[in-house]
């Protein structure tokens, strides 16, 4: 526990050499605040700026009044209207994602965007202080809400995107609003001090409408656990790939998972991804298949991260908790080229193997390996393995296959299968591609050029 | 003794240890005062002096022991160097033992994977009794045309005997399906040699047969081993034998 603690304080010093952002326009714009770490150090007492961000004003903030909102002409109250809330700033800068994140909202559709900058409050080298504050900064933003509301905005057209501290931060509101705002959005909520918080004291799915949360750091920054309508848990929610396991890569040790979430997020917004959650028990089970298919949501496919939730968010109220796993890769666009594999075998004794595949498009390859654990080769039985490609290798032109069985010694096993059928996952205009009557011995690879699948059966 | 009563007059002017404090009244009780003995002594000398008295008994009961240890070697020594037959000692034979009982161990497993039977290799054919047809057909698009064909159905048998061992081959390679095929046999060519009928004939054990048709000999992959190897064909450029393999019809 000391030694966690220690690493979360250098942690903090090293985030502290964060830099600003300044904005260059020609008229005055009211920018997020900028402090640093002198702040930090000293800390910071609650002041809270609303900044309006619309499709006229994309780069250059509005700063709103709380008390009558409506006093800005920009601020058109018959539109819907996000409120991006940022979570602790120890360093003081503002956030390296705030200006994309407003800029692609506006994209989406004609949004009111409310950058909620609370950074006097949050900027405290002293986490327990922004954990404090984050009441009173919601209750200052639900009083500017009833004010939105009094001046003819509905609550349905309300949704707070809340990253980290900020995702309890929006809970708070919600819950102060009595879970009549439209939509709350967590961007992996913050996990130190809300570890054990009961529902009131954290964001939970009573706080609004419609709750959905994404993990990317649950083992240290971020909150373990469900926390809305549907939770999405990248990579299992924990570890994302391409982030640092130790502390000598210096910063990005300690933010590199937590923000991914918010990577993530853009990325989804900015239309460069499109990541499919497969709703499971668990990171293993979909890992091992167990989850690839979505009859819940039919007609619809599987739910997919972004803000346009409108084809599942009936089905998933319904659901009540939906957990839901998606694998990334290390960098952009992230998503990864999954396949379903199906697997026939005729041979009369049951076998386990670890399962390795390639795909080749003529001109380049991607492999995976599926040897988390064995499968599980019983005659007349569908195998079914989740197979994840770092890379789209399209159109399949061979397909090199191996099953390792992890004998040492002994005589080499063959698998016969009957059929192998890879089915691409969320891309359903692909066809499905098969080979049949195929023997594989252990450890040898098998090339084969696939076929697309028998339509009529 | 007195080395006893020095080492102690040593330790208590030094002021070292608490521990050896009860131990050094224990000597004043005895006879010899302390302070007889030169107070500067040179410490490390008598420090030393009271390790060797500590450890002179300590290295007696050692020796003892190792006396015990010796005398065993020996005996051990003796008994394996002790003549079995001939020049061979216990110890060549133990170690020949002991290589041995690996041989054999490494030997049968060489040969366990070597000459294992694999279950699904071994088959009786002669217990396959019960027939499962199936019937077809497909088109050929490099085929000359009917007019040509009209003069001679000589040509046509040609063809129809190509194909059919190309059907046969196929079918009696195949891995899953080879063990249960009887014959292939091309029925007609219709259309001007452009599609051509045929019929598959196998034949299956009584034992499992249910399973055997709903999963081997099932339509699918009869069908599909077909289909697999029409789309496996040289496209470039198709030789005259091409079989379009959407045109494959099946049942």
């Amino acid at each position: 526990m000391l030694h966690r603690e220690f690493v979360c304080l250098v942690g903090l010093l090293l985030l502290c050499e964060g830099q600003g952002q300044g904005s260059a326009a020609s008229e005055p714009c009211d920018d997020f605040t900028d402090l640093d770490l002198t702040h930090c150090l000293l800390g910071t007492s609650l002041y809270v700026r609303l900044l309006l961000y619309t499709r006229s004003n994309p780069r250059c903030g509005r700063e709103l009044s709380h008390q009558h909102p409506s006093s800005e002409p920009l601020f058109n109250l018959s539109r819907p209207t996000a409120f991006v809330i940022h979570g602790y700033r120890p360093t003081g800068a503002a956030p390296v994602w705030i200006d994309l994140l407003v800029r692609l909202l506006a994209e989406q559709e004609d949004l009111n965007v409310i950058v909620v900058d609370w950074n006097r409050g949050a900027a405290n080298l002293n986490y327990f202080i922004a954990v404090a504050n984050t009441g009173h900064a919601a209750h200052n933003l639900t009083a500017f809400i009833v004010n939105m509301q009094e001046e003819g905005a509905s609550l349905d057209a309300v949704h707070l995107i809340g990253v980290s501290l900020g995702a309890h931060l929006a809970g708070f509101v919600g819950a102060n609003l009595k879970g009549k705002i439209g939509r709350i959005t967590g961007l992996d909520p913050a996990g130190p001090m809300f570890t054990s918080a009961t529902e009131a004291e954290r964001l939970d799915p009573s706080d609004a409408m419609f709750v959905d949360v994404l993990h990317t750091d649950m083992d240290s920054f971020g909150l373990n656990g469900a926390h809305g309508h549907i939770d999405y848990y990248a990579n299992g929610g924990a570890d994302q790939p391409g982030c640092p396991k130790t502390i000598f890569s210096g910063k990005s040790y300690f933010v590199c998972d937590h923000q991914r979430s918010v990577f993530l997020f853009l990325c989804s917004l900015n239309r460069t991804c499109s990541l499919t959650g497969y709703p499971c028990a668990s990171y293993s089970d979909f890992l091992d298949g167990r989850c690839l298919q979505c009859e819940a949501f039919k007609p619809a496919p599987c739910p997919v991260l972004g803000y346009d939730v409108s084809r599942w968010k009936d089905t998933l109220l319904g659901l009540g908790q939906t957990k839901a796993f998606f694998s990334t890769t290390a960098t952009l666009p992230y998503r990864k080229a999954s396949y379903r594999v199906d697997m026939v075998t005729w041979n009369q004794y049951l076998r386990w193997g670890a399962v390795y595949i390639r795909l080749y498009n003529g001109r380049n390859f991607t492999e995976t390996r599926i040897d988390h654990k064995l499968f599980r080769f019983e005659q007349y039985t569908t195998t079914r393995l989740l197979a994840q490609f770092d890379e789209d290798v399209h159109p399949v032109q061979k397909v090199s296959m191996r099953i390792a069985i992890g004998n040492v010694m002994g005589p080499r096993y063959k698998i016969r299968l009957l059929r192998i059928r890879l089915i691409p996952l969320d891309r359903p205009e692909r066809p499905a591609l098969c080979r049949y009557d195929i023997i594989m011995e252990e450890n040898m690879d098998v090339m084969f050029r696939p076929l697309p699948c028998d339509a009529h059966l | 003794m007195s080395m006893e009563l020095q080492s102690l007059g040593t330790n208590r002017s030094n002021g070292d240890g608490a521990d050896h404090v009860s131990a050094s009244e224990q000597v004043q009780n005895g006879s010899t005062p302390a302070e007889q003995n030169p107070l500067l002594s040179p410490y490390p000398e008598n420090n030393g002096d009271t390790i060797i008295q500590v450890s002179e008994d300590v290295s007696t009961e050692r020796r003892k022991r190792k006396k015990k240890v010796v005398r065993e070697v020996e005996r051990l020594t003796t008994a394996l160097n002790a003549k079995v037959f001939w020049k061979c000692s216990v110890w060549m034979t133990i170690l020949f033992l002991l290589f041995f009982i690996a041989a054999v161990i490494f030997i049968s497993i060489v040969l366990c994977s070597v000459f294992r039977k694999d279950p699904d290799d071994t088959f009786d054919r002669s217990s396959y009794q019960i027939p499962r047809d199936f019937n077809g057909s497909f088109r050929l698009t490099n085929q000359v045309s009917a007019e040509e064909l009209l003069t001679s159905s000589n040509q046509s048998q040609v063809l129809a005997s190509q194909l059919q061992k190309k059907l046969y081959g196929l079918y009696s390679d195949s891995p899953a399906l080879g063990r249960y095929f009887s014959n292939a046999e091309i029925y007609d060519i219709r259309n001007g040699s452009t599609e051509a009928v045929f019929g598959l004939s196998f034949l299956l054990p009584r034992a499992d047969q249910e399973r055997l048709r709903s999963f081997t000999l099932s339509r699918q992959l009869v069908y599909n081993v077909l289909r697999q190897a029409l789309y496996d064909q040289d496209t470039n450029p198709p030789g005259a034998l091409y079989i379009e393999p959407g045109s494959l019809q099946m049942n």
